[in-house]
């Protein structure tokens, strides 16, 4: 072996400390990464080969004259890849003692044959033997029901019994957990007895050859015509985000976020990589000089130097790889277990492996670069010559030397100026951590504002959905006894669909009807303003809404297509809040138009305690009602649950995101415990010559320690500024990516995060220069000044 | 005789303090092949400065140093470091050996780097030069482990690895009790027998009669012997 590569693997092993420290940041800077391309390989892949393999439907399409469909004939259309017969009816089942959630019941013509929209068995028998129910797997984690359960189930203000045979995955649907809804599946006959309707009511299709939302648009349309022509009429249909889980947004979100936080610890994680480069080189600076004094050219020492720098990256690949494989596919499956889809990914392709490998060997050299290339530059003299530090004379620094008294601290302030370039670059790693953490909280406080916000803009606390449209005062009579009600208001909705989707246009957007100067509503508007009592049909769009609009007017009048009606409205101002695409239009100028006898189908009730534990106690009564008097409901919904499921939604970000900024956080201060490292080694004889004068090891202590106070407070203060655009832009992305375009969040200061960020930055920060300074006042007089 | 080395107005200066100083001003020096040359002065003098604008290790700020009829410092860095293992060995005062390697390894790198030697002769050449400074005992041995007279034999024998035709030494006896200097000052003799040309930087007393010709420096000039611009100019 030449005897330069044994030089290197010598220097490594008798600098073993510093080379475990380097190993070490090496490691974990690839394990980061390395755990961040898995993760994001493996999820982004398998949460939509998750969704695919349930060969998901097109469109759904509900017809009262399907009943004389004969599927056979519509699969002869070549442009149709399946149909089923797959009705749904919205019911309601009891999960624990009183606490009734909405179920989502669905026929299966044959669960041995399902050509669309697949699930799969997860536990007890499958297929549900007849009058039973399989459940979606993660109902058990929000109820007591469990295979065997003989489980109430309520519809059209009857109960019912049926028993839960089984649990069964469906990759296509949100998890219960989430959405706090009931997904089960059972055969035709169990569905009839269950919800008091007829099966064959409703088809889901696949069509060929579509690879949009407008391709499968073109296709309905032909399908309708055909369907026409067999005398079916169509009631409504729904086409899902084409090809897309509904969680994708959650899952895209985490992604971002994982690429772009693991974008900067990455960042931070080679910045120590080059400190430590640096702190090793300039150990070596001396030798650097001495073999090129003997003869070196740059191109050796830097073959000599690169050698050094990959023989130390390969214990990093050794160990940092199988665990970055492992943390990878442990995290994925820590998302896929909350966004509920399994990991399908059983071997990671060898691209992901060689691209790892790389990493661990390219990027530390080419961050090593800046430190190699500088110890190649200098010259032999300078390098023979080299005993340390010398100083950078600085105006700033040498001011706050005159302030104060003492010589400890004057020298402590001097010496934060005296390698400014490598105090640029502590400082800025630090701030960019200070700035990520207080980012993440303030975006947490921008977040928790918002639901505040939403929670506050729906001045009712109880909503309750009725199974048929009846006469106001028939609707609220039973619920007029309840003490606790403030006031009772109906609005019309329409049956089916989510919780906040009443009505429904042609187009699919949920519609709103409520009186113009309801109380109970008070939204966020984005632009123009709130319906009013005008003679004119006005409408006002949520920010979801927006995008159908193309551009939004406002002033302007659409066309708006309600039930087999084309009227025309004005739209006059456009909201923000948590859900799906809406319109609201005055409650009386609906009715003219399609509810003559001014029916309602939801009670909107307000309580005079709105405090949690109230909500629910008089939620619990309404239920009690709602039982007793056989009404039949779609679903109670309290705000306050609301708000909790809506969080649940949000929660996984908001961790990811402060779990993540801490990591950078302690990154970036392992970067300045490494520069304060490298202070130490190149003021050796200079703390020698200090402690031949007479300073203690305890003055040496505080010496380092003040000035890695000074570097930790210069870092939260420029971290502090960073955060504040950080949080701004950070605000208007979730906002983007939960709301819609073009609707940023409110930018939101966390006091309470800023404080703990100043804490942790500090003891970080004291331990960052603390250790150092604790070897520095180990070195004997004696050794320091001998030291070359 | 052929002039080996020639300075010419050889000026070295360096900024201190916002002032530039000249620790070399206007030298013209011709050495002749196979001279033993001292370079003589008080500390500031100068005489670092122009053994180490010689073996190419420091930059002029004005004039030339030329090597067997090749101006140094007009070659780029990698080639003069390439020339220097060619044509230089260097002996440094505090012996300048890299203290992870051994003695034997330390003679190789030299060899190594420059590729002079075939690889095949390395260990024989290494072999050789440790007998001729009397170190082969300590050839595996770490240069920790061993005195600072051995380790300056070590840094000659390190110096001689390429067999260059000049050799220079910083202050080589400066960290030596006079024992041991006596034996290092012989090894140098030796080498000048052997017809290479060896320059020493000292401030010892050089009326030993040792040396072919002394240099003397004062404040960055020439003082002795008589045949330099730079005493001329001092004399008028």
């Amino acid at each position: 072996m030449p005897v330069i590569f044994r030089k290197s693997i010598r220097d490594l092993s008798i600098r073993y400390r510093s080379t475990l420290v380097a190993i070490l940041a090496l490691t974990i800077g690839l394990w980061g990464v390395g755990t961040l391309l898995v993760s994001i390989l493996v999820m982004s892949n398998d949460l939509q080969e998750n969704y695919l393999r349930t060969h998901p439907a097109h469109i759904s399409i509900i017809s009262e004259d399907f009943a004389k469909l004969d599927l056979a004939e519509i699969r002869k259309n070549p442009n149709i890849e399946a149909v089923e017969f797959r009705d749904k009816a919205i019911l309601r089942i009891e999960v624990n003692p009183g606490k009734w959630l909405p179920l989502w019941l669905y026929s299966v013509d044959d669960f041995k044959s399902l050509s669309l929209s697949r699930f799969f068995r997860q536990s007890g028998d499958f297929p549900p033997p007849r009058g039973s129910l399989s459940i979606e797997r993660n109902v058990q984690q929000i109820s007591d029901l469990r295979i065997g359960t003989s489980a109430r189930v309520q519809s059209g203000g009857r109960i019912i019994r049926t028993t839960i045979s089984g649990t069964v995955f469906d990759p296509g649907q949100a998890p219960a957990t989430q959405d706090a809804f009931v997904y089960a599946y059972t055969d035709k006959e169990n569905y009839t007895r269950l919800s008091g309707e007829t099966t064959n009511r409703r088809i889901v299709v696949r069509f060929q050859n579509v690879e949009t939302r407008r391709d499968v648009e073109i296709q309905f349309t032909e399908l309708s015509r055909e369907l026409s022509r067999l005398g079916i009429s169509i009631n409504s249909y729904k086409i899902p985000k084409f090809d897309q889980h509904p969680h994708q947004f959650q899952l895209n979100t985490l992604l971002y976020l994982n690429a772009i936080i693991g974008l900067l610890a990455f960042v931070m994680a080679m910045v120590l990589v080059s400190q430590l480069m640096s702190s090793i080189f300039t150990r070596q600076i001396r030798q650097i000089g001495i073999m090129k004094a003997i003869g070196a050219t740059r191109s050796q020492i830097f073959k000599a130097y690169a050698a050094y720098i990959i023989i130390m990256s390969l214990p990093s690949i050794i160990v940092g790889l199988p665990l970055a494989v492992i943390t990878g596919k442990a995290y994925s499956a820590f998302v896929a277990g909350i966004l509920n889809f399994d990991i399908l990914t059983t071997q990671l392709p060898y691209r992901i492996y060689a691209a790892i490998i790389l990493l661990g060997i390219i990027l530390p050299l080419v961050f090593s670069l800046p430190a190699l290339l500088k110890g190649m530059k200098v010259s032999v003299k300078d390098a023979l010559d080299d005993y340390g530090i010398k100083t950078d004379d600085s105006p700033f620094f040498s001011r706050l030397f005159n302030i104060t008294n003492s010589n400890i601290l004057s020298l402590a302030i001097r010496n934060v100026g005296r390698r400014k370039s490598r105090m640029a670059v502590t400082i800025a790693t630090m701030a960019l951590g200070v700035a990520l953490f207080l980012t993440g909280f303030n975006v947490r406080a921008s977040l928790k504002e918002f639901l505040d916000h939403t929670s506050q803009s729906m001045k009712y606390d109880i909503k309750v959905v009725l199974g048929n449209s009846q006469q106001s005062d028939i609707a609220i009579a039973p619920f007029s006894t309840l003490e606790a009600v403030k006031s009772i208001e109906g609005w019309i909705g329409g049956i089916g669909r989510i919780q906040s989707e009443n009505i429904s246009t042609s187009s699919g957007i949920g519609l709103v009807a409520a009186p113009f100067d309801s109380r109970l509503k008070d939204h966020h508007l984005l632009k123009g303003r709130w319906l009013s009592g005008s003679a004119e049909l006005e409408f006002v769009v949520n920010q979801q809404a927006v995008p159908m609009f193309k551009p939004v007017t406002i002033g302007k009048s659409y066309q708006l297509h309600i039930g087999d009606k084309r009227i025309l409205a004005k739209l006059v101002g456009v909201v923000r809040e948590f859900d799906i695409a809406k319109i609201y239009v005055d409650f009386a100028k609906y009715n003219k138009i399609a509810n003559p006898d001014w029916k309602i189908n939801s009670l909107m009730i307000s309580l005079k305690d709105r405090s949690y534990d109230n909500v629910i106690k008089v939620k619990e009564e309404v239920e009690r009602i709602i039982e007793k008097a056989g009404i039949d409901v779609i679903y109670v919904m309290s705000q306050a649950e609301r708000a909790i499921i809506i969080f649940e939604h949000l929660n996984i970000i908001l961790m990811t995101i402060l779990f993540l900024s801490l990591l950078v956080l302690l990154v970036s201060s392992i970067g300045m415990g490494s520069a304060m490292g490298i202070n130490v080694i190149e003021r050796t004889r200079e703390i020698g010559v200090l402690r031949a004068i007479g300073a203690t090891p305890g003055a040496i202590t505080k010496l380092f320690v003040i000035e890695g106070f000074f570097i930790s407070a210069f870092s939260v203060a420029l971290g502090l500024l960073l955060a504040l655009p950080m949080s701004a832009l950070s605000a208007a992305f979730f906002g983007e990516l939960i709301l819609g375009e073009q609707t940023p969040l409110d930018f939101a200061f966390n006091k309470s995060g800023f404080a703990l960020t100043l804490i942790v930055t500090l003891i970080f920060g004291y331990l960052a220069s603390r250790i150092p300074a604790g070897k520095a006042t180990q070195i004997t007089v004696h050794e320091a000044i001998a030291y070359e | 005789m052929d002039n080996i080395i020639e300075l010419k107005q050889l000026t070295r200066s360096y900024r201190q303090g916002g002032r530039v100083f000249a620790a070399l001003s206007n030298v013209d020096l011709n050495i002749q092949k196979g001279e033993h040359i001292a370079i003589t002065g008080k500390s500031g003098s100068g005489k670092s400065t122009m053994l180490n604008l010689i073996a190419g290790i420091d930059h002029p700020t004005n004039g030339s140093v030329e090597v067997s009829g090749i101006d140094i410092h007009q070659l780029d860095e990698s080639k003069l470091a390439a020339w220097r293992g060619k044509n230089i060995g260097i002996v440094f005062q505090f012996f300048q050996l890299i203290p992870t390697l051994t003695i034997n390894e330390n003679i190789l790198l030299a060899m190594e780097f420059v590729g002079k030697i075939p690889k095949e002769e390395r260990q024989e050449n290494a072999s050789s030069l440790l007998r001729l400074v009397s170190i082969s005992d300590h050839r595996d041995k770490l240069p920790a482990a061993l005195s600072g007279g051995e380790q300056q034999r070590a840094a000659i024998a390190r110096a001689l690895a390429n067999n260059p035709d000049i050799m220079v030494a910083d202050e080589p006896t400066g960290n030596l009790d006079s024992a041991t200097a006596k034996s290092v000052k012989e090894i140098f003799a030796t080498l000048v027998a052997q017809g290479k040309t060896v320059i020493v930087v000292t401030h010892e007393a050089v009326e030993d009669g040792r040396f072919d010709r002394v240099i003397r420096l004062r404040d960055g000039k020439i003082v002795s012997p008589d045949n330099t611009t730079s005493q001329m100019q001092e004399q008028a």
